[in-house]
């Protein structure tokens, strides 16, 4: 049994966590690391661009797992979870596909480019749409949760694959991964620890919401 | 005689996500012994019978047959004595009947497979209808297919969900018969349904579930006995 | 009870099925023909190159040929509630899977060839300087498209709205297969296919991934 409770807590504990973490990241984006030289201040997005390109996949990948431990035990509170990590990593899956044309609008002077990440992103982003509409679809009976979650190892293990494709599709090549300098690479890290620990106070206060889970004072 | 349990369950519970259908539920199938389990709509019959019938995953608790443990090797044993009917037919609709018995002998690995659905076949009336299309035949015609092809591998443990939903009375009367002729010949039967009618009279025991607890357990005295007891339950007029 | 043994009566049992009710079959073939007719009026197919955006225009025909014919694969199943006796049958869960794949391997191939004829019948599409290569690349297709085709088709059995969420889950994931089907049938009918192309590579590891996975899901997926 999943405890309303201690999950509160826990969501609370990890929101104060990540007010702290993001205001640092922040404050290290603008006032720490340096402008980038070619790009300029628009450089900046690649510090919330990448780290919620990450957070996503951990989403998903927790998705992922919950489907598993759901399909085998057959036990409602891994559902709950996989639901959860589902929907978290759509919404930081958005992110990653706002974020980018914003920068590419200044980059290639054009909103949407199909560069082989950007485009993977968007795949991703119709196959856990999917996940969610067939969620909305089919309300709460046995009969969709075995559905959602045979999906979401699915289209899990498709990722990789989208990701090959699109790549050999495209011809726009992303930008190389330039040397980052210490400070950039310290904002960095600083930046992606913030958002991982967001995107798990999310996943916590999706999880505590789920009506299926037990409320005990 | 001492009596031989069969299939026995032991502290069965089902989760449906916060909703419990069955809250812990010990059931006992007498070898050769017809039991009726009977319950309201939603206290969780036809969830056990799923369960008993393996197609359903119980949340916790444990299903034995013949005193061991089912699973692994002994899950395709069970399976192969074991018979479900429901309301639905479970027959092919392009099919003839033939080809559906067949189809059905063949899954099962039934050895002596001409003879048997000869067998089963002029024992329900079918083998003039042999080559037709399933689909096209009549609810009784197709009635008869259906529990010819239970019964073609010869269960020995016979789980009926519901049987008599949707029958006319003939039907109905035909199907009680086939039941009692069923209980002489060895075998082991559980009948699911919330209807009391003449057809509990082929009762050994009965069983009540109430909001997925046994709230009853007993032989079969009468159906005067049944209806009071079940009443006393579930609210009703008393006779 | 056989593994194979199992698939082999399932299979021969569904193909009867599907040739005696016709519906699935016909009606996918002849959508073959009304989209491509439909499509040549939206950009007129005898000038585009079938070797190059048009091997893309086939694949999506096919796609959605196959979905009409790969979502129906459990009707038969879903008429009197036969699913629950299979399933009740003391058989292996993955074989029921497999047999059910290999039909729809077998229609989505003849599928294909009549697509492929019409292609060439109407627009003189180069499908038969090839027709070797093609007709393994399209084998190579379908193994995936149908491992995925199969498995979201008996996940909705009985599911309401079954028939709006069965391309909504499909094609998202076929993505991967679509790309590589539509880059190689552009290289085969230019030149020949080659082992070493990393799109084949792609195909035939979306393939094994998936049917494999399928067919471990499958069991666990049916069960309540």
């Amino acid at each position: 049994m999943i405890l309303k409770k201690l999950l509160r807590k826990w969501a609370t504990l990890f929101s104060i966590l990540a007010l702290f973490t993001n205001i640092l990241a922040l404050l290290m984006v603008f006032f720490y690391a340096p402008t980038e030289v070619q790009m300029g201040e628009v450089q900046k997005i690649f510090y919330y661009h990448v780290p919620c390109a990450i957070a996503s996949y951990f989403m998903v990948f927790i998705s992922f797992v919950f489907s598993i431990a759901f399909l085998v035990k057959k036990d409602e509170k891994y559902d709950i979870w996989a639901y959860a990590g589902a929907e978290v990593g759509l919404v930081f899956i958005l992110c990653v596909l706002v974020s980018g044309p914003i920068w590419g609008k200044a980059a290639w002077g054009k909103w949407w480019v199909w560069e082989p990440r950007l485009t993977t992103f968007l795949i991703i982003f119709l196959i856990y749409f999917s996940y969610i509409l067939v969620r909305i679809f089919g309300k709460q009976d046995t009969k969709t949760l075995k559905v959602a979650s045979v999906f979401s190892i699915i289209g899990f293990l498709d990722v990789p694959l989208v990701n090959r494709a699109v790549y050999w599709w495209g011809s726009i090549v992303h930008p190389k991964s330039v040397s980052l300098e210490p400070q950039m690479k310290l904002t960095f890290f600083v930046s992606l620890l913030s958002v991982i620990i967001l995107s798990l106070s999310f996943l916590f206060w999706r999880v505590s919401v789920d009506e299926r889970v037990i409320d005990n004072d | 005689m001492k009596e031989e349990i069969l299939v026995e369950c032991s502290h069965i519970e089902k989760f449906y996500g916060k909703k419990q259908a069955l809250k812990g539920v010990d059931l006992k199938l007498f070898a050769n012994k017809i039991t009726f389990l009977m319950g309201e709509n939603g206290a969780g019959k036809s969830t056990l019978c799923k369960i008993l019938a393996l197609l359903s995953k119980e949340s916790n608790g444990k299903i034995l047959y013949k005193r061991r443990e089912i699973k692994g090797n002994l899950r395709d044993e069970y399976k192969k004595v074991l018979g479900y009917l429901s309301h639905q037919t479970f027959i092919y609709n392009h099919l003839t009947a033939l080809e559906n018995l067949n189809f059905f002998a063949n899954l099962y690995g039934i050895t002596n497979k001409k003879e048997k659905i000869e067998q089963v076949m002029s024992s329900f009336g079918l083998t003039e209808y042999k080559n037709q299309i399933a689909g096209t035949f009549s609810r009784g015609l197709q009635q008869r297919l259906s529990l010819a092809r239970t019964l073609l591998n010869d269960p020995t443990v016979l789980l009926l969900d519901e049987p008599f939903a949707g029958l006319d009375p003939s039907a109905l009367y035909n199907l009680a018969q086939i039941l009692s002729e069923l209980k002489t010949r060895e075998r082991t039967i559980l009948v699911v349904t919330h209807e009391i009618d003449d057809t509990v009279e082929i009762a050994d025991n009965f069983i009540i579930l109430k909001q997925g607890r046994k709230v009853f357990e007993d032989t079969f005295y009468s159906k005067e006995n049944l209806k009071n007891t079940y009443f006393e339950f579930f609210g009703g007029v008393k006779q | 009870m056989n593994f194979l043994k199992v698939i082999f009566f399932v299979f021969i049992k569904d193909i009867k099925d599907e040739l005696r009710r016709k519906e699935n079959i016909l009606s996918s073939l002849f959508f073959q023909l009304l989209s491509l007719v439909l499509i040549h009026f939206a950009v007129d197919m005898t000038s585009i190159d079938l070797s190059k955006e048009g091997a893309g225009l086939m694949w999506l025909i096919i796609i959605f040929a196959g979905t009409i014919f790969m979502q129906n694969i459990f009707r038969k199943e879903e008429e009197n509630g036969v699913f629950l006796a299979l399933l009740l049958a003391p058989v292996d869960r993955a074989a029921i899977y497999l047999a059910k794949f290999f039909v729809s391997f077998i229609f989505l191939t003849i599928l294909e060839v009549f697509l492929f004829f019409l292609s060439f019948f109407f627009f003189g599409a180069a499908v038969f300087d090839s027709p070797l290569q093609l007709l393994i690349l399209a084998i190579g297709v379908n193994v995936g498209f149908s491992a995925l085709g199969t498995l979201i088709s008996s996940l909705l059995i009985n599911q309401k709205g079954s028939s709006i969420l069965y391309p909504l889950l499909l094609y998202p994931l076929l993505f991967p297969l679509f790309a590589a089907a539509a880059a190689l049938t552009q290289s085969t009918l230019k030149s020949s296919l080659a082992f070493s192309d990393p799109w084949l590579r792609l195909i035939i590891l979306f393939d094994i991934i998936f049917l494999a996975v399928s067919s471990m899901l499958f069991e666990s997926a049916v069960e309540e």
